[in-house]
């Protein structure tokens, strides 16, 4: 575990030199949650939105969603796809006694809590200034199971990018790929709207889908919207996913490895 | 027991062939022709501990799809090997703490921190112990002379500075075992000399094994006792550098500075003329009669200085590659 964690902060350092570019990473995932706060603002015509969301709850919940994306989701999938696998980085990882899966953990952590802090000052900034449109109730057991299912969330989103990263070991370019789960994401992760506004149809089938584990329902619990027992249910879901997801990663990773060619080194 | 111990390695890529043309493209949407391109094909060597084993061959000869296939970066397609006791391709923790890869101009160092960061990150790869550490920098720190730019960003070092540095992250764990493919290329003269004497140092330091593959003959001629010549995949010539004359030059070229000038056609029996200019002429004879005919200038003619020489190693590992002599 020490050496676990002196590997995380000798990261930090790394992604300390990268900050500036990390900052406009973050504002540019701002554009999507401020510019539906401002939709949202003219369409509710700041009163009730029905199915118990006011605009306030609704601003919240974006600038939540913005905190979650920022921590939560990982960006790896290029990383591992283009650089490791076809351009060959990877071999620098292979040659070292560390867990690939690991290590590229421990380098999106930095990243993650970098952008993360960057969500803070943002959303503290709101409260400050728009103190009325930021509600959050939070207690000791919501904090504690909205910090699990997020931890849960993050596992769940790295290891669901890394094994699509690792089909480039028998696909030419998955750029495709990666920009169809990014469109499939922003509809079934809540990032345009919150799922209980779906019709019931497709929030089922968003219900049932991985993509609302990784961000949408730790925003919710943080939100103090679902019942002590469905928070479980979500959780154990998320544990069911994760092991799923792990399971899936290690065969492609096993399969995949004797396919790579090192090319390039 | 061979340090390293290679049995049968075939390492065959599967290779799309696309017939030309639009034609050929709309074809290889429905079918598409796929062939088995042999990078490695059925090579066997052992290499004992400590030894300096050259590994050359020209481009595409399959010399750093070896490597690869020894510091277990692919997987073999078949064949064994076994390093250390250990299968590569399984890379196994105990198997990769004791070997090292080093790739000329690859950079393994973070680009925007200094070396010393990116090596206190293999300390805790490694998990070196705190005092091994600062001893092994401070050792190679000095042999590669870099102490003073351990806290320069990588990003400012000149390329000859960033190989060093490069080196040196691969050696902080001492591997036992370490393939070093064309380390000094785009180094210039002076640089590729301290690297060669840092190799010869560490080997003779720590009894390491080394298989270096490079394009320069000088990396090989200096370092490597034993070379293994590979062309097309497949073993040319294992053994001492020094019997690669013996075994694959038929002639000698014997060097005469004359008194006087000679006649070009008094000579041209004896040899071919390769080169002719009054008084000085070298003239190339069979190695089984080069002692004779170099006896009979010398009773025929007023020589001042008569040197029979051994072709250069470039010239002869040049024609093993193109296939002119074996």
């Amino acid at each position: 575990m020490k050496r676990f964690l002196k590997i995380v902060i000798l990261h930090f350092e790394h992604v300390f030199e990268n900050r500036a570019r990390s900052l406009i990473w973050f504002i540019i995932s701002l554009t999507n949650p401020l510019s539906l706060i401002l939709f949202w603002k003219g369409a509710s015509n700041g009163g009730n939105l029905g199915l118990g969301w006011t605009f306030s709850s609704l601003t919240t919940y974006y600038l939540l969603l913005a905190l979650a994306n920022a921590f939560l989701t990982s960006h790896i999938e290029e990383e591992v796809s283009f650089y490791d696998i076809k351009q060959g980085d990877l071999v620098r990882y292979l040659i070292r006694p560390f867990s690939y899966y690991w290590i590229k953990f421990i380098e999106e952590i930095p990243y993650r809590l970098l952008q993360g802090t960057y969500g803070l000052i943002l959303l503290l900034i709101f409260i400050i200034l728009f103190s009325h449109l930021v509600r959050i109730n939070l207690t000791v057991l919501i904090i504690a199971l909205g910090l699990m299912s997020a931890i849960l969330a993050f596992f769940i989103s790295f290891t669901f990018k890394m094994i699509i990263g690792l089909l480039a070991f028998w696909f030419k370019d998955i750029r495709g790929l990666y920009n169809l789960v990014d469109i499939v994401t922003i509809v079934f992760a809540g990032y345009v709207v919150p799922l209980e506004f779906f019709p019931s149809t497709l929030k089922n089938v968003s219900y049932l889908l991985p993509f609302a584990y990784m961000i949408y329902y730790p925003v919710i619990i943080i939100q103090g919207k679902l019942l002590l027992w469905e928070i479980l249910r979500i959780v154990g879901i998320q544990f069911l996913y994760l092991s799923l997801f792990l399971v899936i990663q290690r065969l492609l990773w096993k399969k995949g490895i004797k396919e790579f060619t090192a090319i390039g080194q | 027991m061979a340090i390293i111990d290679v049995k049968n390695l075939s390492k065959y890529f599967r290779v799309y062939k696309k017939e030309p043309g639009v034609l050929g493209s709309l074809k290889s949407l429905f079918n598409r022709k796929y062939e088995n391109s042999k990078a490695v094909d059925n090579i066997s060597f052992k290499i004992e501990e400590g030894e300096l084993v050259g590994f050359i061959g020209p481009n595409g000869a399959g010399k750093t799809t070896t490597l690869k296939c020894l510091s277990g970066l692919i997987y073999p397609s078949q064949g064994k090997i076994s390093i250390l006791g250990y299968t590569p391709f399984d890379r196994k923790s105990d198997f990769l703490k004791q070997i090292g890869l080093v790739m000329g101009q690859k950079n393994q160092l973070w680009w925007d921190l200094p070396p010393i960061e990116s090596y206190l990150l293999n300390k805790e790869i490694y998990s070196i112990p705190d005092r091994q550490f600062k001893e092994t920098i401070e050792e190679l720190a000095e042999l590669m002379e870099i102490k003073n730019i351990l806290q320069v960003q990588v990003r400012k070092l000149s390329l000859g500075q960033r190989m060093k540095c490069e080196l040196v992250a691969q050696l902080i764990h001492l591997p036992k075992v370490l393939f070093l493919d064309e380390p000094t290329i785009g180094l210039d003269v002076v640089m590729q000399q301290k690297l060669r004497c840092f190799v010869r140092e560490y080997n003779r330091r720590y009894k390491a094994t080394i298989l270096l593959t490079s394009h320069y003959m000088d990396d090989v001629k200096e370092l490597c006792r034993r070379v293994i010549i590979i062309n097309q995949g497949g073993i040319l010539y294992d053994g001492l550098l020094e019997n690669i004359t013996k075994k694959y030059s038929t002639h000698k070229l014997l060097s005469v500075i004359f008194e006087s000038p000679v006649k070009k056609d008094e000579l041209q029996s004896l040899g071919e003329i390769k080169l002719y200019e009054s008084t000085k002429v070298n003239l190339l004879v069979p190695r089984k009669d080069s002692n004779h005919i170099a006896s009979h200038l010398m009773e025929k003619f007023d020589v001042a200085d008569l040197n029979i020489e051994e072709p250069e190693v470039e010239e002869i590992v040049r024609k093993i590659f193109t296939a002119k002599i074996v």
